[in-house]
């Protein structure tokens, strides 16, 4: 999960940047598709490895998708008006895009090494 | 689902070159209305296996959990992350109709009252399943 995230981010910043042929837009739109396809599905599951209390899955679920749904909601209009910004061509779209999911890959990784995170195991016995 | 129909209308572009980008919002409108259809056939046809069983509604349990610093933290990743995952969506292979998509997207998204209505209804929709669906 963190390292395909990283690894969009940088896709993003090395290879849609100076891609300039529908060729290379093309290889990278695959490649994207397979790297950011992780996160996209993913983020369920790792709510629900930091849930300790299997019955508020659900819920957290719920507070989770909110807080994506503000993201994707506000995502699409921002790429349209940097799209304008920079007279029709994509370079402030594609620095905002790689640099915020550079963010979110950081997020991600101090979730994961930072204070407080659960194991499932660790979860599931004390559970028990 | 934003992908889904933004591919839609690329490949309907492509077969019909008579299909004016003036008609971006139509073709728009056409899929949004082609997912309502399916939903409302999907609402009312599909049955749940399991009776749900209502749980007592509390705004706290849905605030709670970003006390929690890790749930905090895959919150605001997957926050950036899908804002910024969102961006290359409307672009296609063809600089010509991806110019058209981006540029039409803010003109239809951002009169904002179809924003607003969509994040008035589909917030505590979700919210409310959400509750529903989760035993307690």
């Amino acid at each position: 999960m963190i390292v395909t995230t990283y690894v969009t981010s940088i896709l993003v910043l090395a290879l849609w940047i100076p891609s300039n042929t529908n060729a290379l837009n093309s290889i990278f739109s695959v490649l994207f598709g397979f790297t950011s396809g992780t996160f996209v599905s993913m983020v369920p599951a790792i709510v629900a490895q930091v849930t300790k209390d299997v019955r508020k899955i659900g819920v957290r679920n719920g507070s989770s998708f909110f807080v994506i749904n503000l993201a994707a909601l506000t995502g699409n209009p921002i790429a349209g008006v940097l799209v304008d910004k920079d007279g029709g061509s994509y370079l402030y779209l594609q620095i905002f895009c790689g640099i915020t999911m550079f963010v979110g890959a950081t997020f991600f990784l101090m979730a994961r090494v930072g204070p407080g995170w659960v194991d499932v195991e660790e979860g599931i016995t004390s559970m028990k | 689902m934003a992908l889904s129909s933004l591919t839609l209308l690329d490949a309907g572009a492509k077969a019909s070159p008579a299909l004016d980008y003036g008609s971006y919002s139509t073709v728009i409108n056409a899929a949004a209305f082609l997912f309502l259809g399916l939903l409302v056939l999907g609402n009312l046809t599909v049955k749940s296996r399991l009776d749900p069983k209502p749980t007592p509604f509390a705004l706290s349990d849905f605030i709670d959990p970003f006390k929690e610093t890790p749930f905090f933290l895959v919150s605001l990743g997957s926050f950036f992350s899908f804002g910024a995952s969102s961006c290359p969506q409307p672009l296609s292979s063809s600089k010509r109709s991806r110019t058209a998509c981006l540029l039409a997207l803010p003109d239809i998204c951002l009169p904002s009252s179809m924003h607003v209505v969509s994040l008035a209804v589909s917030c505590p929709v979700g919210w409310a399943t959400m509750s529903v669906v989760s035993t307690s």
